[in-house]
């Protein structure tokens, strides 16, 4: 009888939720029963070509000819391709050392505790630190044309640092929009309504057609610096539209205060508005960061080689090329674990915050 | 210590307050002549850079090229197009391919965000769990993998135009994109159009009947009903008289083609499809929040004076979920539209398609980029013109 009792009040339990949230009407038992179909048909499918059918990562890859399903013999062949695609391949220790540093210094950012200018360090750092893995030159590293940057490092490279260079510019941006001084004003809407009302793509375009002949005739430039300064000039832009709802939601009362407790204007930003605009302004930030981050890949388009790119480069071969998806899956899985990692330390924090 | 503080704000401390203002504004006009002064030399030696520039490579900034024969062919066109006619065409070809995708984008997109939105809130576990997963799905991956994704997909697996698939009502799909059926109006066009005039009339003004008696009595007429009824009614009566005749034109398989009937492009279906599914993903979490909006008392309230769920939904949720969901949905319409021009990615000739190809020919980017930006800009403004209006037509009156 004790043994049975718990048993039956759990099925009991179960049937009441089942009949709450599943078959709670006419409607709803509809609702259900088409998605048990739906499912019925996916899953079995699904499972059937990512693990039955298919071949493993460590697997023969003759094996994938005959198989019907997946090939991730194909990431164990292919995976350097993948992450660091035409990067030498003799020096490609160096792109996946930059990418890691890249990551380790997004990762340490995400807890940061110190202030904005430990903050800045870090990312120069960071930066600088890439910059010397991956072009060499210096330290006896051989030297690697950044055409040759490709796969994982290069999106790390271009969305992270971007980023970071254009949020103080947006900051600057979303004051300057405010300003009551009238060219500074026309200055900061032109920029972001310009840039906010055309593609990225378009943008990315103008860095490879137009940046170069802005230039005094003669000088040189990779399109990797076109496409870093026009991706910067872009996020900003956005940054800045993001930081004006905080600045709108924010009490004019407050500055008002401070600035009758004797704070000037520079101290009144940086100790009241600042901190407090920047918090109202975390959830629309986060979103354009995330969506920044997965916006890169489209250098693409321009011809720089993202991971989608060089996922593509992996099944070039003639024997390779039906394994294109299985490539997709994999890039599509670091954005998935990545962006979700990202955005939901920056609900933590923004909830960490309002709890003061 | 109070002592201090005091003398600190004292009062009678001489303040020259007329004095400081005007020299803040001289300051600040002399700052701003000073950005000013700044910004017009970097434009002055921009363009003397950009016309050393492009001198270097023998061009210089004219837009004459745009009448000139562009020379190269794009996928498809909306109108008579050959690689005969100039750069303008060519551009507008582009420009139309845009609005297209655009166009059928946001329709789709619209009426499944809708309806996954209304599913992110409903009781029933499965179906919200199932819809949580898609919008989770979509809005964490990149839009270019998703179509590339697609589109992989469908070249790959899709069966080759001889083994095409059937598609309920006449059509095919096949690893060449997708054949509709299509309307060709042979006679009557003229009655068609003033018959569907006369229509939208007719409901407007039987709708406006129908809320007048149903403010007076409390007794609702039908609307969408007759509303149906008398078209279908119309419609039948000029196709049996034989004043309108409507000319189906169907996909048949010959050979190795397939001849007559609308298709749709291999590329342009990806991009639709994708598109549509990952907007759609960013539109249901607009819709929820909108839908969440609404105090759930209304609900209780609407159901206690016997309700049924699907009147709930249409008369007293959406209404007011409208206010809160078109201010952030007519930002979603604006990115739907400028993410059209990722189409380069899959080949569909889009109007940044078309630019980029004929900059790569001309090596004229700073027009060409001009005219798209222009384009853009226009556009956006003309939508949000259209959303803004929309906006204020949905805003309660008088409360």
């Amino acid at each position: 009888m004790s043994n049975t009792r718990p048993r039956r009040s759990r099925l009991v339990v179960a049937r009441e939720w089942a009949r709450a949230n599943l078959f709670d009407g006419p409607l709803n038992t509809l609702a259900t029963l088409v998605t048990v179909a739906f499912l019925a048909w996916a899953i079995p499918a699904m499972v059937r070509w990512l693990v039955i059918d298919a071949v493993g990562y460590g697997g023969d890859p003759e094996a994938c000819r005959r198989a019907g399903g997946a090939c991730w013999a194909f990431l164990r062949v292919k995976g350097d391709v993948i992450l660091t695609g035409t990067y030498p391949f003799e020096e490609r220790w160096r792109a996946q050392i930059a990418a890691g540093v890249t990551m380790v210094a997004v990762a340490v950012a995400l807890f940061w505790r110190g202030g904005v200018v430990g903050l800045a360090g870090l990312f120069v750092a960071a930066f600088v630190a890439d910059l010397a893995l991956l072009s060499g030159g210096i330290f006896g590293l051989k030297p690697v044309d950044s055409t040759r940057w490709n796969g994982l490092p290069l999106i790390l490279f271009l969305s992270v640092f971007t980023m970071a260079a254009a949020l103080p510019i947006g900051i600057a941006l979303a004051l300057a929009r405010q300003s009551k001084a009238v060219v500074v004003k026309v200055v900061a809407v032109t920029w972001i309504e310009t840039i906010r009302g055309i593609p990225m793509v378009a943008v990315l375009f103008a860095g490879v057609f137009i940046l170069p002949l802005l230039i005094p005739p003669g000088w040189q430039f990779s399109s990797m610096v076109s496409i870093f300064v026009v991706l910067t000039v872009f996020h900003a832009a956005y940054f800045a539209e993001d930081f004006r709802s905080g600045l709108d939601d924010f009490d004019v009362g407050q500055i008002e205060a401070a600035r009758s407790s004797g704070l000037g204007y520079r101290q009144t930003l940086r100790l009241v508005v600042l901190p407090q605009a920047l918090r109202i302004a975390l959830p629309a930030l986060t979103n354009s960061i995330i969506g920044g981050f997965k916006d890169t890949s489209l250098v693409a388009i321009v011809g720089l080689y993202d991971l989608m790119a060089t996922a593509r480069m992996a099944s070039a071969d003639v024997e390779w090329q039906a394994y294109t998806l299985e490539g997709n899956i994999v890039v599509g899985l670091f954005y998935l674990v990545t962006c979700v990692a990202v955005s939901e330390r920056f609900r933590r924090m923004a909830e960490a915050r309002h709890g003061h | 210590m109070p002592a201090t503080l005091a003398t600190q704000v004292s009062p009678d401390l001489p303040r020259p307050r007329p004095s400081l203002f005007t020299r803040r504004r001289i300051r600040s006009a002399v700052w701003q002549t000073a950005l000013a002064v700044a910004l017009l030399t970097l434009g002055y030696v921009a363009h003397l850079n950009i016309t050393r520039n492009l001198a270097a490579s023998g061009v210089s900034i004219d837009f004459g090229f745009l009448a000139r024969e562009a020379g190269f062919d794009v996928s498809e066109q909306l109108i008579a197009y050959t690689p005969k006619d100039s750069y303008a065409r060519v551009l507008l070809v582009g420009l139309l391919n845009t609005l297209l995708l655009a166009a059928t984008t946001l329709v789709a997109a619209t009426v499944v965000g809708l309806m996954v939105g209304v599913a992110l809130t409903s009781r029933n576990w499965l179906l919200r769990t199932l819809a949580r997963v898609y919008v989770e799905l979509l809005r964490n991956l990149p839009k270019l993998l998703v179509i590339l994704a697609i589109y992989v997909l469908m070249v790959r697996r899709l069966p080759l135009v001889r083994a095409a698939w059937p598609v309920p009502g006449g059509g095919f799909l096949s690893n060449r994109g997708l054949y509709l059926p299509w309307p060709e109006i042979a006679v009557g066009g003229l009655a068609l159009v003033l018959t569907l005039a006369v229509w939208l009339g007719a409901t407007m003004v039987w709708a406006r009947i129908v809320k007048r008696r149903q403010d007076l009595t409390g007794r609702r007429l039908p609307v969408a009903l007759p509303s149906l009824a008398g078209i279908a009614l119309a419609l039948a009566a000029l196709l049996g008289t034989g004043l309108l005749h409507v000319d189906w034109s169907m996909p048949v398989l010959k050979g190795f083609n397939i001849v007559g009937g609308a298709h749709l492009t291999v590329q342009f279906t990806a991009l639709w499809v994708s598109l549509s599914v990952y907007h759609a993903s960013q539109i249901a979490e607009i819709v929820r929040g909108g839908i969440v909006s609404v105090d759930r008392g209304q609900r209780e309230a609407a159901l206690a004076q016997g309700l049924r769920p699907l009147q709930i939904l249409r008369l007293i949720v959406l209404p007011q979920a409208i206010r809160v969901i078109v201010p952030p949905l007519g930002n979603q319409y604006l990115n739907l539209i400028k993410n059209t021009s990722i189409a380069l990615a899959v080949g569909y000739s889009d109007l940044v398609g078309v630019m980029n190809t004929a900059v790569n020919q001309t090596f004229r980017p700073v027009e060409l980029m001009a005219v798209v930006m222009v384009v853009f800009l226009a556009i956006n403004l003309t939508t949000a013109a259209a959303l803004n209006w929309f906006a204020a037509a949905t805003r309660p009156v008088g409360r």
